[in-house]
């Protein structure tokens, strides 16, 4: 079975209605439907929304807290307070705990494996935001396990999942609605990934750009508020420091943004085949018999933990030290690139093996070899770069975060928040652009994308969702053919015009620049009711009047008169009362029909 | 309880409606503070599970940092570097630590890693004069003098805690070392004489920075300042014999062959009164140092001399420059054995010299009395001797050697 198909009900409450609408209260036997909620406290949900983010926020902060104690607790207690190569414990750790790992995935905590971000993209998009109490505990010691062990994973894809579970059984225990119980997942997985990161900016702009996949008004302010309160937790536990620390950087000479510009090149091309890797090996993996899926994370930390007690223990883990001590120029080139590549094996197996844990720290650690690796070897070649290893290391892990996890906006703040260094804008703006076309262009999937396709479910694209060109109603435009009236034409003129000029509709302009759109067949009706040859047509048309439609709305903002208004008056934004044009039904159908034509 | 009416009859709510909508209130509520109590619980856990871990990474790096400690005193820098290392990897951002790291980095000669270090740390205090002065010699090492000059200047006008005058004049001394070692003396001089300024009542830091004066080609305030230890109440004697030797040395390197001699004067008195402080070996060749001044003050033709001893002085330089011509065409005569090969220029100087000497005849005192211009000629042919005869004849001795000095400084003499 996937990490996703199996359905997440099947350890939690089964109920026919929803999980959420008739429960039975904690606080006795007394349940109200949805509607009835919404019947007697309309407000209750957006009040409750925003109380309950903090909470979420709160409690995801102590968990990821807990979580990363576990991590390294365990760590020290499988691999040493400092693995050298050559200790059997390297080969031992990874391969025994990888065997447990294996057999718990497999029957007790099916839903943890994987990183978490799908699971949580599943459950906001299939499961109705609900992630079960079983998966949530799953997922903390697994996850602690494998990356205590020395897989080759991270903790802050976990961590993600983590809030969201939290959110998700907060959200279910408070009776919250179907729609509200949905949106919480996104909230607890910022906090979740917020305090991992100790990045709360990254957070959110990173469930925004890959989990929701669009600025959200319903779910920003809860985000924010959640993800700033797993912070200052976090912060209370670790410290408020950035992750990362490298001095400022001067751009002194601006050609030196070429040099920028080849680590953006090889990243996005570092990315490609990660992605590429991943995507084959995985599926490779699972289509091996049944009983070798319970091995194969035994397998997988055999062969990472082989790579540390021969000569590379850097590989094991999340790798942060390995990052900072990059970062300090402590490596020289070619065995910061041995590190990058060695990292991307081992994360390849630990991830394609089922093993638990995330692909952030991963990702950051190949970035961040990569960059030194160039950066060294540039400085070698051309000593007068201003920019030093650190400077390098850290561009390059925005530049893999920017290919190998596409979300642009993510990397760029990321680097900020990671290294509280501003004074490097510019070069990780561009290498993170260039990494995220190259990638784009030579995998057109994203991995997260690719790996839900694997398991057999189609979750939207967040990169298309990004992209997705909106249509607009000056998209749709045409001038009037026929005349405008005044509302103070008598209803006989109009009558007699329409009829010569055989047209269907009469364009009436109104006071207060408002507009009528009176259809032909009515306008009898409208003669009979007057009283004298005269009479304005205003006097005699019904009081409403066509909305105020701009040409830069969405198309889709028509959509809703159409059964009012045969054909809709578009108006200037700056002249009041200048009409731009009309849209009828017909002409925005065919907007669609041919936009769809030209996207297929 | 006036506002759920108020909101109750605003909704139009039956009172079966009502009371759902009270207990649902009440239910939040609850839950709230159950949310709270769970927070709450859950906090304090996190607290003490997290005060446990740390603990025990306290205690784990500061084994590590001891470690580290340890190897930096037995001198095994690359060893302390793996252990600081282990200590840094338990607590990233401890500044101790990474200071630590950065010296063992420096002191293992991995310069470019031990920058990184420091520059970071740096970064957090850029106005700690600790680590403006390590950066200053990491510049230094990496070859980067203007970066290094910057630093050391940042180094001055930085933080100290503690020491900080002393730190300071040991910072300007480097620096001035630093500066005279790139050619950039007259920098080194400004810095030198703020520090000297600063340094009255130190005998020790003075006799620094007379040295480096010296070297930083500035004789005149080199002397004051070995004068100022020479004459320090609390200069240690081998200080002030010290001084006084390098005192004799610069004044006669500017031709004051007299405060020379009197510098060596008091050097023999001093030693005297000394004398476990000086060798015998050394006090030896200051006499025959003294002696040779002296000897120097009988040979130099000043100006301030009655006008008959002053031809005397010019005559009898003359004559021993001559004499060491003579011997030396001689030595260079094909006749008295195989010579060495002259070079054209030698060769041309020796015609010279030959139809200098040949060309003034017989020196009678008489022909330059009165002849400023005759002496002041008379002076410049015995120098070219001398120095022509050193180049092609070897180093000279005795009074030669004297007039050998004097050639190669005549302005300063004069």
């Amino acid at each position: 079975m996937s990490d996703l198909t199996a359905s997440p009900f099947s350890n939690g409450p089964a109920t026919a209605r929803s999980p959420l609408a008739a429960a039975p209260s904690p606080t006795g036997g007394f349940a109200l439907t949805d509607a009835e909620i919404q019947r007697i406290a309309p407000t209750r949900g957006d009040r409750l929304f925003l109380v309950l983010s903090i909470f979420i926020g709160l409690l995801s902060g102590l968990l990821v807290v807990c979580f990363r104690m576990s991590i390294e607790w365990l760590r020290v207690l499988l691999l040493g307070s400092v693995p050298h190569p050559g200790q059997y414990r390297l080969l031992l750790a990874p391969m025994l705990v990888g065997l447990l790992l294996g057999f718990m995935v497999k029957y007790i905590f099916p839903q943890a494996r994987g990183s978490g971000i799908n699971q949580t993209k599943a459950a906001l998009y299939i499961y109705n935001g609900y992630i079960s109490v079983r998966t949530m505990i799953g997922k903390f010691i697994t996850s602690a396990l494998a990356i205590g062990s020395g897989h080759s994973l991270g903790p802050e894809d976990p961590s993600l999942q983590i809030g969201a579970g939290i959110a998700s059984l907060i959200g279910r225990r408070l009776h919250l609605s179907r729609e509200r119980l949905r949106l919480f997942a996104p909230v607890g997985a910022a906090a979740g990934l917020a305090a991992a990161f100790n990045a709360p900016i990254s957070a959110i702009l990173f469930v925004i750009e890959e989990v929701i996949g669009a600025w959200s008004a319903a779910v920003l302010g809860s985000i924010v508020l959640a993800a700033v309160s797993s912070v200052v937790i976090a912060r209370y536990f670790w410290g408020a420091q950035p992750m990362f620390h490298i001095p400022p950087i001067t751009l002194r000479d601006s050609r030196e943004l070429l040099a920028y510009a080849v680590l953006g090149i090889v990243g996005g091309f570092a990315a490609v085949l990660f992605s590429r890797l991943l995507a084959t090996l995985r599926p490779w993996l699972r289509s091996l018999p049944n009983w070798t899926q319970v091995l194969q994370p035994g397998a997988a930390g055999l062969i990472v933990g082989g790579i540390g007690f021969f000569g590379f223990p850097q590989v094991m883990g999340a790798g942060y030290d390995t990052i900072d001590h990059a970062m300090h120029g402590e490596y020289l080139w070619h065995v910061l690139l041995a590190l990058a590549v060695l990292k991307i094996l081992a994360t390849t197996l630990s991830f394609s093996s089922g093993t638990p844990g995330g692909m952030f720290a991963p990702t950051l650690f190949i970035g961040a070899m990569l960059g030194a690796s160039v950066g060294s070897f540039e400085k070698h070649f051309f000593p007068h770069l201003t920019g030093s290893v650190g400077a390098y290391a850290l561009v390059g892990m925005g530049v893999l975060f920017a290919g190998f996890l596409r979300v642009p906006l993510t990397s760029v703040f990321m680097v900020f928040e990671l290294s509280g260094n501003y004074s490097i804008v510019l070069p990780v703006i561009l290498a993170n652009t260039l990494a995220y076309l190259i990638a784009r262009s030579l995998q057109p999937v994203p991995i997260f994308e690719t790996l839900t396709l694997q398991d057999g479910l189609t979750l939207p694209s967040m990169e298309e969702v990004r992209e997705e060109t909106a249509l607009r109603i000056e998209d749709a435009l045409h001038p009037l053919d026929g005349q405008i009236f005044a509302s103070s034409d008598p209803a006989a003129v109009i009558a007699a015009k329409i009829q010569e000029e055989k047209e269907d509709v009469a364009l009436i302009r109104c006071a207060g620049n408002r507009w009528y759109v009176l259809p032909a067949a009515d306008l009898a009706k409208i003669l009979q009711a007057s009283t004298r040859v005269d009479q304005p047509i205003e006097e005699l048309l019904p009081e409403d009047r066509a909305p105020f439609l701009y040409p830069d709305l969405p198309l889709n903002e028509t959509l809703a008169h159409f059964h009012r208004w045969p054909i809709l008056p578009v108006v200037n934004r700056a002249v009041s009362g200048l009409l731009e044009g009309v849209v009828s039904q017909a002409d925005v159908l065919k907007c669609y029909q041919d936009h769809a034509h030209v996207q297929s | 309880m006036a506002t759920t009416r108020t909101a109750d009859s605003k909704l139009h709510l039956t009172p079966a409606e009502r009371i759902q909508r009270r207990r649902l209130i009440v239910q939040d509520t609850l839950a709230l503070f159950g949310l709270t109590l769970i927070a709450i619980c859950t906090a304090v856990l996190t607290y003490f599970f997290f005060h446990s871990f740390a603990e025990h990474r306290s205690v784990l790096e500061k084994r590590w940092f001891e470690r580290g400690q340890i190897a930096m005193a037995a001198g095994r820098p690359a060893e302390a570097v793996e252990d600081f290392r282990s200590a840094l990897s338990f607590s990233s951002t401890s500044a101790d630590y990474q200071m630590a790291l950065a010296e063992a980095l420096a002191a293992s000669g991995r310069t470019e890693e031990a920058a990184a270090y420091f520059s970071a740390l740096h970064d957090a205090e850029p106005g700690d004069g600790f680590l403006n002065l390590q950066l200053a010699r990491l510049a230094v090492r990496r070859g980067n003098p203007q970066q290094a000059v910057e630093y050391y200047q940042a180094a001055l006008n930085g933080l100290w805690r503690g020491q900080g005058t002393e730190r300071r004049l040991q910072i300007r001394l480097e620096l001035a070392q630093y500066l005279i070692s790139l050619g950039r003396s007259v920098e080194a001089q400004g810095d030198l004489l703020a520090a000297e300024g600063n340094s009255l009542d130190n005998p020790s830091a003075l006799f620094a920075i007379a040295d480096l004066l010296r070297r930083a080609d500035d004789p005149t305030d080199a002397f004051t300042a070995f004068r100022r230890v020479e004459r320090h109440g609390s200069a240690r004697p081998s200080q002030v014999l010290q001084s006084l030797l390098a005192e004799s040395q610069i004044a006669a390197s500017m031709g004051q062959y007299k405060r020379a001699t009197q510098a060596l004067n008091r050097y023999m008195a001093k030693s005297r009164q000394h004398p476990s402080v000086s060798s015998p070996r050394q006090n030896q060749a200051v006499e025959q140092q003294l002696d040779a001044y002296q000897r120097m003050l009988q040979l130099i033709p000043f100006y301030a001399l009655p006008p008959k001893q002053r031809v005397e002085r010019v005559l009898l330089g003359a004559d021993i420059a001559h004499k060491r011509y003579a011997g030396c065409a001689a030595k260079l005569h094909p006749k008295n054995g195989p010579s060495r090969q002259l070079s054209s220029d030698d060769a041309a100087a020796l015609s010279a010299l030959a139809a200098q000497w040949a060309q003034m005849g017989p020196r009678k005192p008489a022909a330059f009395a009165g002849n400023a211009p005759l002496q002041q000629q008379l002076i410049a042919w015995t120098n070219q001797t001398e120095i022509w005869t050193a180049k092609v004849c070897g180093p000279p001795t005795g009074d030669d050697a004297l007039l050998l000095q004097l050639a190669q400084v005549p302005d300063k003499t004069e």
